[in-house]
């Protein structure tokens, strides 16, 4: 069941009118018609939930101006298609043609961006390490700004019931106990008025992770008028008013020994967020500069990131969140040392790569890299594709004119740090439940956490039963992201058995229930490489991709179908991003791509030949030794398609390409780079 | 969007010029046009019926003349709002030439922009639809002139 198949009592349905520019104020806003209109309840404005609270947010970053959190836009829109009004309607269809009846008279105003957070990180070595380094490459990314774009899109459900004066939330999230903590913060009102339930997330990549105003008008509506309320979104408005991901620019510049050791690093990151922040709105331009150098020593860096607010839709974490914009600078910047310098890119890599002895290092940016063979990813890589062939194959397909390239994209993947909780019951007919306090988007987290118990138990997998996301019946956690339900999640399952094993030893009688809040002792950082092979139709600009061979260390692995499903969506995500995908905006901040005509998303057809591999170094930060995989094919894909890319028109002088790679893209370089030559 | 043209008018200017300023005549001419109502020699207020793409609405909005040299040029402008379907707004210059017997030159060059959910489906459709409702105008216009069918 989805949220927006739950039966509520004679609901109310919401219909938000939305700002049609980005950066204007309010001088006019007639609502009376709407209010007349068949059906309609009521019509609410900014000024109905001016009083309430804000949304936290991650302080990744510190902060030098936090965007005001509306749930209805206040005298100011900040942002396209902002709401600015909301009409609750007896059924969905009334509420939605009463929102046509609604006038808004928005005057638009100038607006320029404004830096929200900002970081250093630098040990004031590298201008010297670039004046000696016997090169010195650079390189910009213009990450495209991606619509998650799940399946099922934001839905909310809200039961009122007047005899306890407390509301039943269906939402569809991925972080069920922080809907519920934030709703109160923000509503005011006790936690315990409110219960939340994520029923089946059709999806949701980093999305779904935080409340969008949307989501607190419709509880603070069901309490106000003591009704059942609900919102599905359409997907234009997903379009137009979910968060965005990537969008990220990096610019960086790689100094180095004319023996290929790397001297330095200079990074300048910046990450767009919109007129509000969700939970995780810094992770994304965190992510992108903390996750360099990559799993490089470098030993000079200067690495600066900033969080800059436009008057475009908001954006927040998707799958991936910064990672893939850290290791696409870090691998780019590689790819063109390797160039200059005329080293293999592969033993460029291999040579610079922390080795395993050196495990675990410490960053300048923050990070612990707690453990692994990063090298050995290269080695199991170049055996699996038999690399020396592959060479000698492209040196004759140029031969004969053809645009073949191949790419490499080393990759690191930071899973969650913090806790996450479990209760276990072992009942006196042997069944077990497990209850956890993390979540599921559908990554099949009840497979894996019934088989962690099963083997810890020692008890057949079908005793076990799975609890998630219910506030109700499951302790305070929280939830899915960051690559972390496994690592941490799985960790509190572990030990929760582990304790229920130990109380039978001491012949405690059944039933046993055991509560745990597991903490990690840090992130554990999965990694990998992965090889693209792609050829480009001279003609054309077509790209087809030949082939993709991954290699991945996500250390213990509990479930190799479940680790093998997130690496293929994944990677299927990563090569929207690098072929397809694009949010665009016109001059004026008018959205173009509002819809699956204007936005292309990845089929099945699209998806080349993948070939899996791996190994497993278990991470000595948790308690099953498991690291972060939701995440590696969005980050190793783009990497390794657009070196790819470049090294099959290296031939015609490209040295630089923006994804996504479309084919008019890929025909324009072709063509300028020919009549540059002729 | 940018979009230009010319056409003959089968009419003297004067004629031609009175037309470009005659509420009636304009209602008759645009297509999709519920209402043209004149508030002064510049002001006019217009409800034009529309289908762009998948967007289909009715639009209001105030027209403004300007820059006008008559019986030679003037500057049309307005924003026309959709309700939930959107906005547009833009402005033509319109030039008028005598040809003598031939008619009256008339070339415009139009300048406009577009506005939520338009901008979000139709974008692609914009250009192609203004183009034949401008067609679809200058045909109207032009037989305003004509002699009745001998």
């Amino acid at each position: 069941m989805f949220t927006d198949d739950v039966k509520l009592t004679n609901p109310l349905h919401v219909a938000f009118v939305r700002s049609q520019i980005a950066s204007g104020e309010i001088v006019e806003l007639e609502t009376e018609d709407a209010l007349e209109a068949e059906g309609v309840a009521a019509v609410h404005t900014g000024a109905d939930v001016a009083d309430l609270g804000s949304l936290s947010v991650n302080p990744v970053l510190p902060i030098k101006h936090l965007p005001p959190f509306s749930v209805l836009a206040q005298a100011t829109v900040r942002g396209l298609g902002q709401p600015v009004a909301a009409v609750l309607g007896e059924t969905a269809l009334q509420a939605a043609d009463a929102a046509e009846l609604v006038y808004a008279e928005i005057e638009p105003t100038e607006s320029s961006p404004i830096l929200v957070a900002e970081k250093n990180w630098s040990n004031a070595q590298y201008e010297e390490a670039a004046a000696k380094a016997d090169h010195v490459v650079s390189c910009t990314i213009q990450h495209p700004r991606l619509a998650p774009s799940p399946m099922e899109p934001r839905s909310i459900a809200a039961a009122y019931d007047a005899e306890t004066d407390c509301v039943t939330v269906w939402h569809s999230t991925q972080t069920p106990h922080r809907t519920r903590s934030e709703l109160a913060a923000i509503l005011g009102i006790e936690a315990k008025r409110i219960r939340v339930i994520a029923p089946h997330v059709g999806g949701a990549f980093g999305m779904k992770a935080s409340l969008y105003p949307e989501d607190v008008f419709v509880v603070w509506a069901a309490l106000k008028h003591k009704r059942d309320v609900k919102w599905t979104a359409t997907r234009s408005e997903e379009f137009l008013s979910a968060t965005h991901g990537r969008g990220i620019k990096s610019e960086g510049e790689l100094a180095l020994s004319s023996d290929g050791t790397f001297l330095g690093l200079k990074a300048m990151v910046e990450g767009p967020v919109g007129a509000w922040l969700p939970n995780s709105g810094l992770i994304t331009a965190w992510n992108a500069a903390r996750v360099l150098p990559s799993g490089y020593a470098v030993p000079a860096q200067d690495i600066t990131t900033q969080a800059v607010m436009n008057n475009l839709g908001p954006t927040g974490i998707y799958r991936g969140a910064g990672r893939p914009e850290a290791n696409c600078l870090m691998e780019r910047l590689i790819d063109k040392a390797a160039a200059v310098s005329g080293i293999d890119p592969v033993e460029l890599r291999r040579k610079n790569l922390i080795p395993a002895t050196a495990l675990p290092h410490n960053t300048l940016t923050g990070n612990t890299l707690d453990s692994g063979d990063y090298a050995k990813a290269l080695d199991v890589l170049c055996e699996a594709v038999d690399y020396p062939a592959l060479l000698a194959e492209q040196t004759r397909c140029r031969a004969e004119g053809q645009l073949v390239g191949i790419g490499i994209g080393f990759y690191l993947e930071p899973s969650g740090n913090g806790w996450e909780t479990a209760r276990v019951t072992l009942n006196e007919d042997g069944s077990v439940v497990v209850a956890s306090g993390s979540s599921s988007q559908g990554h099949g987290r009840e497979t894996a956490f019934a088989q962690i118990a099963a083997d810890a138990l020692n008890i057949d997998i079908d005793q076990i039963s799975v609890l998630l996301a219910d506030t109700a019946k499951t302790p305070e956690g929280i939830g899915a992201l960051a690559s972390r339900s496994t690592a941490i999640g799985g960790s509190a399952v572990l030990k929760a058995c582990e304790e229920i094993t130990s109380r039978l030893e001491a012949s405690e009688a059944l039933p046993i229930t055991a509560d745990v809040r597991y903490e990690n002792k840090g992130q554990a950082w999965g990694y990998g490489a992965y090889l693209a092979q792609v050829s480009i139709c001279r003609s054309t600009g077509e790209l087809s991709v030949e082939r993709i061979t991954c290699v991945d260390d996500t250390g213990t692995i509990v479930n190799p179908k479940l680790v093998e499903g997130q690496i293929l969506g994944g990677l299927a995500q990563g090569l929207g991003e690098a072929l397809m995908e694009s949010i665009v905006y016109d001059e004026d901040g008018q959205l173009l791509t509002g819809s699956f005509m204007d936005y292309a998303m990845p089929r099945a057809a699209d998806i080349p030949t993948i070939d899996i591999h791996k190994f497993e170094t278990p991470s000595p930060m948790n308690a099953l030794g498991a690291k972060g995989v939701g995440e590696a094919g969005t980050i190793g894909a783009p990497a390794a398609i657009l070196n790819a890319a470049v090294d099959a028109l290296r031939p015609l002088g490209v040295t630089d390409l923006t994804m996504p790679l479309t084919s008019q893209s890929l025909w324009r370089a072709i063509r300028s780079a020919e009549q540059g030559k002729s | 969007m940018e979009m230009s043209g010319e056409h003959i008018i089968p009419a003297n200017r004067e004629a031609v010029w009175a037309a470009l300023n005659d509420a009636g005549v304009l209602q008759a001419c645009i297509p999709g046009c519920e209402e043209v109502v004149k508030s002064s020699d510049t002001e006019l207020s217009a409800k034009v019926r529309l289908k762009i793409g998948p967007v289909k609405a009715r639009f209001s909005g105030d027209v403004t003349l300007s820059d006008i040299v008559a019986p030679e040029t003037y500057v049309i402008s307005g924003k026309g709002n959709g309700g939930v379907a959107g906005f547009a707004k833009g402005g033509a210059r319109v030039h008028l030439e005598d040809l003598g017997d031939e008619g009256t030159k008339l070339t415009y060059e139009v300048e406009a922009a577009i506005g939520g959910k338009l901008a979000q489906l139709g974008q692609r459709l914009i250009k192609s639809t203004s183009e034949k409702l401008a067609a679809q105008f200058f045909d109207s216009f032009a037989a305003q002139f004509e002699p009745e069918a001998a």
